[in-house]
């Protein structure tokens, strides 16, 4: 199965305390529910794909894919798409599909993607221009039995618990035509609760879960889990020194998962948080 | 403390960035938000919604004929989107344990801010300000609260004389957790008690009327028995974010700490628990909850937690507590010769021990005999090694101050040294009255 528990210094903060009957169960149980994120963009008719960071699998009936705001570039004006990277559930096996934004908080810093299904089941053109004509004979590929995350609570965790933050990223030998995912999970302890921290747009968001486990760019989007596996959290962001630095400090937040919970069914129907059309 | 800022700016390291031992030099707090992908040329600025959901849903209206599996959003309810909550089984017995131990210190720990640090910022913001703001201990019922001394760097430098706590200046206010109110968080104005500028601790006393029972002393442990392995806990204020829990191993024990004001504590714990600017003062606590030692320094090339975090042993501020409570300072007994570090004492091919560099005239090292370092006809030669005090072992410079802690001025100790002369090495039995360090 691809993953492993990263964060190679924290290793021995994670053994430390952790399980690891109960990590390895945590992994087992979560990995399938998270998603990669990229960007794909034609330059000179070649297709690059980037990808942005990671998301958690909603629901099946969209199917809606969770990740952050502000790690989706602007795409107005771009021929830039979205694509997401998911395993299905049953089998084990990789698909790339479509996405396009169904709603986004940017004052929560919270986005959600819907799955588009393509035809013939694998990753489709980046140029926007190849489209097949209206009304010709071409079978939508059928969409992979996704598995979606299992939702816990924020307002009965207490700050001491461990809490486990996972990340999905392309492996390096994964090509457009056969996607592998490489998941990575990262252990730490729950640090604080109702932090406030400034949001993308220049307010601030409330209420957020402070957490030592490692938390970056690559699994910014991803699902923070307790140790039953429940969504308790959406890793965003990471507070560190005023002076430049690659690495974390020991300090990052998480968007609560009663807030996801309130906030995204609602986004999903009527596109925006406040739930009025 | 409230200087955040969104700063997307810097998306590669500044090229030549030394490493250098950092003791909590910069206050200011950047949340960083990092995408994986860095839009090349383009500037990542944000839109509107509506712009951006329009801007993809233009993208992609000239494919929207193929899609014909996908739901429009208006057909899906509420209750189809919302998943069902699973409900929260109870905690493992490992997390509860570190959850109730957490819950039993918390009490005991305090948020102490320089008096003198609001105006400071305010005044210049861009500046790299030392710190002030950090965390403090609980001592005891009548209010002690210890911290490291950088934490009140500023307040402390403005204090002259010889005895700065004698007229109990108002330094810092200190910010606890009520207990008899069930955690109201209450201000109070701290004075200085007593400073100790070679091992980085002060006291500070709560000044004005504590409510009865509003203090819980900390639980303090015994840092003889930690081991390298064990888990430990790290409660401070990192980055302003209060009362935070971080928890790592200890990594190493009997480390040289190089504190902010320049001194070397000797016998420092080593830990990866994450320490940042903030957590100064702030204790290290074992899995039960007890005081192992004071997080004091990190070492790191950002200014942040790299993983190498140091604090002084709990055995140490025991003894120290006690004699800035009851003398405001504390006297130290000194050999009055200065000890070579660590690199000169190899390249002299000095093995085991602390080799003196050179002695004070006058002094109790150079009334007893001792040799300081000296060039000779064919070269330098090493001066004096001392292997053994009181029959304690000496193994470096740091043992060395560690075994001086626990005699007094003015009592005399004997030293097993090793001395390098014409005829080579000698092993001999020196007497030392000690005296007192200036």
């Amino acid at each position: 199965m691809a993953g492993l528990v990263s964060g190679t210094s924290q290793q021995s903060q994670a053994a430390a305390f952790v399980d690891d009957a109960v990590s390895t169960s945590v992994f087992r149980a979560g990995a399938a529910s998270v998603a990669s994120i990229a960007i794909v963009r034609a330059k000179a008719g070649v297709a690059t794909r980037d990808p942005i960071g990671s998301g958690i699998v909603w629901d099946a009936v969209g199917p809606h894919v969770l990740t952050n705001f502000h790690i989706i570039p602007p795409l107005n004006g771009t021929n830039a798409l979205l694509e997401v990277t998911v395993t299905d559930a049953a089998n084990g096996t990789v698909t790339t599909l479509g996405a396009r934004v169904a709603g986004t908080d940017s004052i929560h810093d919270l986005a959600v993607l819907q799955l588009l299904p393509r035809a013939g089941g694998g990753p489709g053109e980046a140029v926007a221009g190849e489209v097949a004509a209206p009304g010709s004979d071409v079978a939508a590929a059928p969409v992979p039995a996704l598995a979606p995350i299992r939702l816990g609570t924020s307002t009965d965790l207490r700050v001491g618990q461990a809490v486990y933050a996972l990340g999905c990223l392309p492996s390096p030998s994964s090509s457009p035509q056969t996607p592998v995912l490489t998941t990575t999970m990262s252990a730490g302890l729950l640090s604080g609760l109702q932090r406030s921290i400034p949001s993308p747009v220049g307010a601030r968001i409330y209420g957020m879960l402070q957490t030592d486990a490692v938390i970056n760019a690559a699994n910014s989007g991803g699902p923070l889990l307790d140790s039953a596996g429940r969504l308790v959290g959406l890793n965003t962001a990471v507070g560190r020194n005023q002076t430049v630095s690659a690495r974390g400090s020991g300090v990052g937040f998480a968007l609560p998962a009663d807030l996801l919970a309130d906030v995204v069914p609602k986004l999903i129907v009527y596109g925006n948080p406040y739930g009025k059309k | 403390m409230d200087q955040l800022a969104c700063n997307r700016a810097r998306a590669t390291p500044r090229a030549g960035a030394r490493v250098k031992q950092c003791c909590f030099r910069s206050t200011r707090l950047v949340v960083r938000i990092q995408a994986l992908a860095q839009s090349d040329d383009r500037e990542l600025a944000y839109t509107t919604r509506r712009g951006f959901v329009a801007g993809v849903l233009g993208a992609w209206g000239g494919v929207g004929a193929l899609l014909g599996s996908v739901r429009p959003a208006s057909a899906l309810t509420l209750e189809q989107v919302t998943p069902p909550v699973v409900p929260a089984p109870p905690l493992p017995p490992r997390e509860a344990a570190i959850v109730s131990a957490f819950e039993r210190a918390n009490y005991s720990i305090v948020n102490v801010v320089d008096i003198l640090l609001p105006g400071r910022a305010a005044a210049n913001p861009e500046v790299d300000i030392p710190e002030g703001n950090g965390t403090g201990l609980i001592w005891d019922a009548e209010g002690h609260i210890v911290t490291n001394y950088h934490v009140v760097l500023n307040s402390l430098k403005g204090l002259t004389g010889p005895n700065p706590a004698a007229n109990r200046p108002r330094v810092a206010k200190v910010t606890l957790l009520n207990a008899a109110e069930g955690g109201l968080e209450q201000t109070f104005d701290a004075v200085l008690v007593g400073a100790d500028r070679t091992r980085d601790l002060v006291v500070l006393q709560l000044a004005g009327a504590v409510p009865p029972g509003a203090l819980r002393p900390a639980a303090l442990g015994s840092s003889s028995g930690v081991r390298v392995g064990q888990q430990c806990l790290a409660i401070g204020n990192p980055f302003g974010f209060s009362h935070t829990l971080t928890t790592g191993i200890v990594s190493a024990l009997n480390r040289d700490i190089k504190s902010q004001l320049g001194t070397t504590i000797p016998g420092g714990i080593q830990t990866d628990a994450a320490i940042n600017p903030g957590n100064s003062g702030g204790p290290l606590l074992d899995s039960s909850g007890a005081v192992i030692g004071i997080n004091t320094a990190i070492f790191t090339p950002t200014g942040s937690s790299a993983g190498v975090g140091f604090a002084i042993p709990v055995d140490m501020v025991k003894s120290v507590v006690p004699q800035l409570i009851a003398n405001g300072r504390v006297v130290r007994p000194s050999l009055d010769a200065q000890i070579a570090p660590d690199t000169v004492a190899a390249r002299l091919n000095v093995g085991r021990g602390a080799l003196i560099q050179s002695v004070t005239a006058g002094g109790a090292a150079e009334k007893a005999g001792l040799l300081p370092t000296r060039r000779g006809l064919s070269g330098i030669v090493a001066g004096d090694v001392i292997q053994a005090i009181n029959g304690r072992p000496v193994n470096s410079a740091g043992d060395l101050l560690v075994a001086l802690d626990g005699l007094a001025a003015g009592e005399r100790a004997e030293l097993r040294i090793v001395r390098s002369g014409d005829q080579g090495l000698q092993e001999l039995s020196v007497a030392v009255t000690l005296s007192a360090e200036k």
